[in-house]
């Protein structure tokens, strides 16, 4: 049998490593159909919208805050003030999501502008400041009687709601009708005809402020096709309109962007696992047990039967992690109907087989260090604990500690940039080279130092230096 | 051949050198036997030989190769087996056997065959698919033993492979020496059981606390001097003192005198006693051992250490 044939027998064979093979592939099953049944895209934050009508001396303004169900948000506070006439107030959302409020102003200023500012900083970060326009009109009637959104439907996220918000005159409750089709994206605009009742289908009545319609996305709708929905007043003149794709982005989800989220959060988190525990049984063990000596009298350098193992254990966890990746394939195919690209399955195997060769490498260098098997499992432990499980939480304590908020640019930044020290997030890394994103946030990842040459020099630089710190250690200490 | 040059190890600081400028040659087909007492040096000495651990200085080659820096070739030429072998305890020993003939080139076809003969030859017959985890210290003396005769080496290592061995295994290994021995092989036998060792041994290389105080040939030991006289007799008095002081030092117990570092002929003592007047009861006397050597060396040169 040749040596490298037996270690690769060996690093197969190992118990730990296939027990975390087992235990990936166990646990994608159990959590990949949750993920793909509850993963939909939605706007987080505060969403709000407004009305106004003229009085004798000024405008009465009603504005209304809901989340991305359209359900109404108490307590929003709007920091508002007059952009072309001097205003200040602050005003706060009641029980309903609603605040009324006065704007005092002379009838002949014209148009006057409101600017409304969410009060809070995490909330003004989804949505920026927004001009409430105040034309004088008809006094007692608003200007904006009805407004239509497309929100996620509460109960289940891959199904969408219709919001409408809407007030008959002197902000009094709505008499309205709420109609649909579905019309080609190409016809926007241009819908055979004026948009009217009869071509349409009916939907609701809208009797109040704020309305949630539930509203069943025919089977038939291709990504071609829009939803048109209409809010016509009970004579039938039309009030608003909104033509909107309702099919992309948040029902057809992307596997890849799933699965890349999987693999990133979870598969990241056990293969150094599975790395350390494999280098453990390969090397680390029979070197601090005095099995290696039996090797070792044998005509055969230290630095040839090291380099021996580390191949073979290298092509066993390569091996494995392409099985648990094709077997993630597999549940997302059978899922989402969709396989992962090629591209992606080969990137993060790469990237994932470079994890595995640095933690190889580390435990290796490691296992020369220490002179029993506890200590060597302890260090092994410390290994994944640090640079894995609780790498993220570690880097959060250190901006934390140095007064960085977490989440801003600067913490983004070094935390990318601690990310090249760290094999863990090797795959991370490369995550943000494809995706252009960090944390979901769209950057300028070139601005954080991650380009396909870093990226490159990293991934050699993690797979080389272990190993040749191992290679230096083996031949100067027993 | 071995040649063990100025072999040094330091382990810690602290602790001073477990072996200082460590010097002797096992030569071909000699047996070199290995003494001291435990914590001497001699494991150290004999793994480092083995190339298994580093020397601080000093060298060892086997067959001129030297262990470190042309380690394949000196491995190649040395079997090793410890006092306490250490192997995979999950693998199967034919499986371990055909892994470690990979090492020597050995082609994988051959390689099977050669290792089911080696294991009956060291009488390990049958137990080719078990583990090694099921091996009794014996057997895994005689596993050792049949992996480092893989490459029919010129040169072994054996560390104290008599300890925890039944007389079977003990004699197994003493006929192995000697047939080793008629096949001019170099044989270094570390053992606690000097007799074994001045039995098999065309040389004892005598270490304590690090340093080889001595090295004799057989020869040397052969001719050793300093017997142990027991006598009893009907009374003991002065006179009989004075007589057997010129023979060696003299101690009396009761009825009996006891004459270590004995020079002289029994048969003539018992003849001059009884012509003297006294009854000899019983007189006996024993030919210095390698025990009383090694005792006697150390309590001379160990000292001086």
């Amino acid at each position: 049998m040749g040596t490298l044939t037996y270690d690769l027998k060996k690093a197969i064979t190992s118990r730990g490593m296939l027990a975390v093979m087992i235990f990936m592939i166990v646990f994608s099953l159990a959590v990949i159909p949750l993920i793909s049944q509850t993963t939909v895209s939605f706007q987080p934050g505060v969403n709000y919208n407004f009305s106004s009508y003229a009085t004798a001396n000024g405008f009465n303004v009603l504005l209304i805050a809901y989340n991305s169900f359209g359900q109404p948000l108490s307590g929003i506070a709007f920091n508002l003030t007059g952009v072309n006439f001097k205003f200040g107030k602050t005003v706060t959302t009641n029980s309903s999501g609603l605040v009324e409020f006065f704007v005092p102003a002379n009838s002949t200023q014209g148009t006057l502008e409101l600017n409304a500012n969410i009060a809070g900083s995490s909330l003004s970060q989804t949505l920026p400041n927004q001009i409430i326009i105040l034309n004088p009109g008809k006094p007692g009637i608003p200007n904006n009687l009805a407004s239509i959104q497309l929100v996620t439907d509460a109960s289940n996220s891959s199904r969408k709601d219709v919001f409408v918000f809407a007030v008959g005159p002197n902000f009094s409750k709505p008499d309205y009708s709420l109609y649909y089709t579905i019309i080609p994206a190409s016809s926007i605009g241009g819908f055979p005809g004026p948009v009217n009742e009869s071509n349409m289908k009916y939907l609701a009545d809208i009797k109040d402020i704020a309305s949630v319609v539930n509203f069943n996305v025919p089977s038939n709708v291709s990504a071609n096709e829009v939803l048109l929905a209409a809010v016509f007043q009970r004579n039938g003149t039309l009030i608003t309109s909104l033509a909107t794709n309702v099919l992309s982005p948040n029902i057809n989800i992307s596997a890849s962007q799933i699965a890349s989220s999987f693999l990133s959060g979870i598969l990241a988190v056990f293969v150094p696992l599975m790395a350390i525990l494999g280098a453990y049984s390969i090397y680390g063990r029979d070197r601090v047990s005095g099995v290696l000596e039996s090797v070792l009298v044998r005509p055969v350098t230290r630095r040839s039967l090291l380099l021996s193992r580390f191949i073979a254990g290298l092509i066993a966890s390569a091996a494995a992690v392409m099985i648990t990746i094709l077997v993630v394939d597999l549940i997302f195919a059978l899922k989402l109907n969709q396989y992962l690209s090629a591209t992606f399955i080969f990137s993060s195997w790469a990237s994932l087989v470079v994890e595995v060769a640095a933690f190889i490498g580390l435990l290796f260098a490691i296992s020369q260090l220490t002179k029993s098997t506890g200590a060597l499992i302890g260090a092994g432990i410390g290994l994944f604990l640090v640079l894995d499980f609780l790498w993220s939480l570690i880097i959060f304590l250190a901006l934390s500690a140095a007064g960085t908020s977490f989440g801003s640019d600067y913490a983004l930044h070094i935390e990318t940039l601690l990310d090249f020290f760290n094999p863990s997030q090797y795959l991370a890394l490369v995550q943000i080279y494809q995706t252009h994103t960090i944390l979901n946030v769209p950057v300028n990842i070139s601005s954080y130092g991650v380009t396909l040459a870093t990226l490159l020099i990293d991934g050699l630089a993690w797979v080389l230096l272990p190993l040749l710190l191992a290679l230096w250690l083996v031949v100067r200490k027993d | 051949m071995l040649q063990v040059q100025g072999l040094t190890k330091i382990y810690s600081s602290r602790a001073g050198p477990a072996i200082q400028d460590v010097t002797f040659d096992v030569a071909d087909g000699e047996v070199v036997g290995f003494v001291g007492l435990n914590g001497a040096g001699k494991t150290t000495t004999i793994r480092i030989a083995a190339g298994v651990i580093f020397p601080t200085s000093g060298t060892v080659r086997v067959d001129g190769f030297d262990i470190i820096k042309e380690k394949v070739n000196a491995s190649r030429r040395l079997g090793w087996v410890p006092e306490l072998p250490n192997f995979e305890q999950n693998a199967k020993a034919l499986d371990l056997m055909k892994y470690y003939a990979g090492y020597y080139g050995i082609e994988s076809s051959r390689a099977e065959k050669m290792a089911i003969d080696l294991l009956k030859e060291t009488g390990l017959a049958g137990v080719e698919k078990k583990k090694l985890s099921s091996f009794s210290q014996g057997m895994k003396k005689r596993f050792s033993l049949a992996a480092s005769l893989l490459s029919d080496p010129q040169n072994f290592l054996f560390d104290e492979i008599l300890n925890g061995l039944d007389p079977e295994g003990i004699l197994f290994f003493r006929n192995l020496i000697v047939d080793l021995k008629k096949k001019k092989k170099a044989i270094l036998l570390s053992s606690h059981i000097l007799s074994e060792v001045q039995e098999l041994s065309d040389k004892v290389v005598f270490i304590h606390k690090g340093k080889v105080i001595q090295i004799s040939t057989r020869q040397e030991l052969s001719a050793l001097e300093g017997g142990f006289l027991i006598l009893k007799l009907n009374t003991v008095d002065e006179n009989v003192k004075q007589y057997l002081k010129s023979y060696g030092k003299v101690e009396v117990e009761d009825d009996r005198v006891n004459v270590t570092d004995f020079k002289g002929d029994p048969s003539l003592i018992n003849a001059e006693l009884v012509k003297m007047g006294y009854s000899v009861r019983e007189i006996s006397y024993r030919t210095p051992s390698l025990e009383d050597y090694f005792f006697r060396l150390i309590k001379e040169k160990g000292d001086e250490n």
